[in-house]
């Protein structure tokens, strides 16, 4: 249950995110860049992974670095920078599915196999995506799943959260994220029989 | 380890050193409990694989031209978002529905006017442009409370021959010696080069004084003699029955309980009138009312106690009302203890 890539892996010899907000808050508002460039994937994978479309992410991913920038006098540092940023990420891709019911369009545009947006930058994401057989799977059964549910498996499952800064983005108890994880699971693998069913063959 | 505690732990993914020992051993035995730890860590692996993607190029630059777009219309400006347009509107048609609302419920209680032919001496529903006209002129009328406490008559001698006085209740004597019953729902008094009366604060006194006066009478009969019409000055009795309403409610009270029997009289025309309660020996227990009271509603409450102010014994007590003019009436009420 590694994190593929270590969140502070790219700040060993950087300043830390506390200097580049005092930095920031300061009117150095190009230190504001640098943590853009540190946080922007993950914040926008957890985008594209929630909502399932390249366009939708990337606006979330914006509107979660804007956000941030103009309230960030507000962020009082109980928590850090990071799990500030995915709580606003969580609001502004909660919006987006509410809004929009995601959800159905997310189904119609997986079915067309043809990612709203850039194609040219999502393309390489579904290819990377698309790598095995059983990614395309779970991939395709996290859809199914419901925002609070999906949203729980994306931050501890591939962001590599832990449960308690899970808790923290969303706002509830720990055991909460544990009940949303564990039903998640069960809902992810029920989704994935009935897909390798319909399919005719067994993930296995 | 049993399958059933094995599935758990695999569901939940709730691995610790003893029980993944357990576990392992176990799945080496059990092909059902094998294939679902396989299936679960082929899912989790999926998971924790799937790969961290990235954003295009041109989302720092979007990132500044949305901050710095944002940043120009703060201020002023940012009091007429979209959002906060809605939240405006939203006001402006509450407060707007309001007074509206308000308008519209002083309209509905304000009395229709009506008018009064002099030639004929029919009173009829005034037409519509006499309708805000009198409404107007009746404004205070309405507002006035129903208790004048005196009447003070002041002669006046107007420039017009017609003048509506609309600034107060008006009592005015009628054209004989006697009183005019004053049959109104409307009062309008009419200034002439004779007289015309009006009511002020003060107390009766200078009411009585002006029903004495000999000459104002005269002059009034003599002009209604003379043009048929009734005399400008006078307040017309118009279009109302001349029925007083006078009710007691609740006449059976329990003074430990602080019940009050309630009194209830509808004047049509000013009268003086005594209220009081007696005992059934004919002793004054209190005197409620004893005043000179213009046309209205009034209401008075009697809580069982007499004019010291001490609680009255149990019995009947009878309930007097005396209008000037009239047969008393009497009502009993019950007074338990």
């Amino acid at each position: 249950m590694e994190p593929k890539v270590s969140r502070h892996e790219s700040n060993q010899s950087e300043e830390t995110d506390d200097q580049l907000l005092d930095k920031v808050i300061a009117g150095q508002a190009e230190s504001f860049n640098q943590l853009v460039k540190r946080y922007r994937s993950r914040i926008f994978s957890y985008g594209y992974y929630l909502l399932h479309s390249c366009d939708d992410a990337e606006d979330m991913t914006q509107e979660t670095f804007v956000r941030a920038y103009l309230n960030l006098k507000k962020f009082r540092r109980e928590a850090s920078f990071y799990t500030w940023l995915f709580r606003i990420a969580s609001n502004v891709g909660y919006q987006h599915i509410g809004k929009l019911s995601r959800q159905r369009k997310m189904k119609e545009n997986y079915a067309n196999n043809q990612p709203a947006g850039n194609q040219q930058e999502c393309a390489s994401p579904e290819t990377m995506l698309l790598k095995t057989e059983v990614q395309q799977v779970v991939f395709e059964a996290m859809q199914q799943l419901r925002p609070k549910h999906r949203e729980a498996l994306i931050l501890k499952e591939i962001n590599g959260l832990e449960v308690q800064e899970v808790a923290n983005i969303c706002r509830v108890p720990e055991g909460t994220i544990k009940s949303r994880l564990n039903r998640a699971r069960t809902e992810l693998k029920k989704q994935i029989n009935r897909m390798s069913r319909l399919g005719g063959e067994l993930v296995q | 380890m049993k399958c059933r505690t094995c599935q758990t732990i695999i569901e939940q993914c709730y691995y610790t050193a003893g029980t993944a020992t357990q576990l392992m051993e176990h799945i080496q035995t059990c092909s059902a409990c094998r294939q679902a730890w396989q299936q679960q860590e082929m899912i989790t692996q999926a998971l924790t694989t799937m790969p961290q993607l990235a954003p295009s190029d041109a989302l720092q630059a979007n990132i500044w031209q949305s901050i710095t777009a944002r940043q120009n219309t703060s201020g002023f400006s940012s009091l007429f978002t979209k959002q906060r347009l809605r939240l405006w509107a939203a006001a402006a048609m509450l407060l707007v529905l309001g007074v509206t609302s308000v308008l519209v419920n002083q309209e509905q209680h304000r009395p229709a006017p009506i008018s009064f032919n002099h030639k004929t001496g029919v009173t009829q529903p005034a037409t519509q442009p006499d309708a805000n006209k009198i409404a107007g002129q009746n404004k205070i009328d309405e507002t006035q409370p129903a208790k004048v406490p005196g009447n003070v008559a002041t002669k006046q001698h107007a420039a017009t021959s017609e003048t509506k006085q609309n600034s107060q209740p008006v009592i005015a004597k009628g054209s004989g010696n006697q009183e005019e019953p004053i049959k109104q729902t409307k009062i309008r008094t009419y200034r002439s080069p004779f007289t015309s009366f009006s009511v002020s604060k003060d107390k009766k006194k200078s009411m009585k004084t002006l029903v004495g006066k000999s000459e104002v009478n005269q002059a009034a009969q003599s002009y209604t003699a003379s043009s048929g019409q009734p005399s400008p000055g006078q307040t017309m009795a118009v279009d109302a029955p001349a029925q007083h309403q006078f009710r007691l409610y609740n006449n059976k009270i329990n003074v430990n309980q602080q019940e009050a029997a309630r009194i209830t009289l509808s004047l049509h025309q000013g009268k003086k009138l005594s209220l009081a309660i007696y005992s059934r020996t004919g002793r004054l227990v209190k005197m409620i009312a004893n005043d000179f009271l213009i046309p209205g509603d009034y209401e008075w409450q009697w809580q069982g106690k007499n004019s010291a102010g001490e609680t009255v014994g149990s019995g009947i007590y009878l309930l007097l009302l005396q209008l000037e003019g009239e047969k008393p009436q009497k009502q009993q009420l019950v007074v338990i203890k």
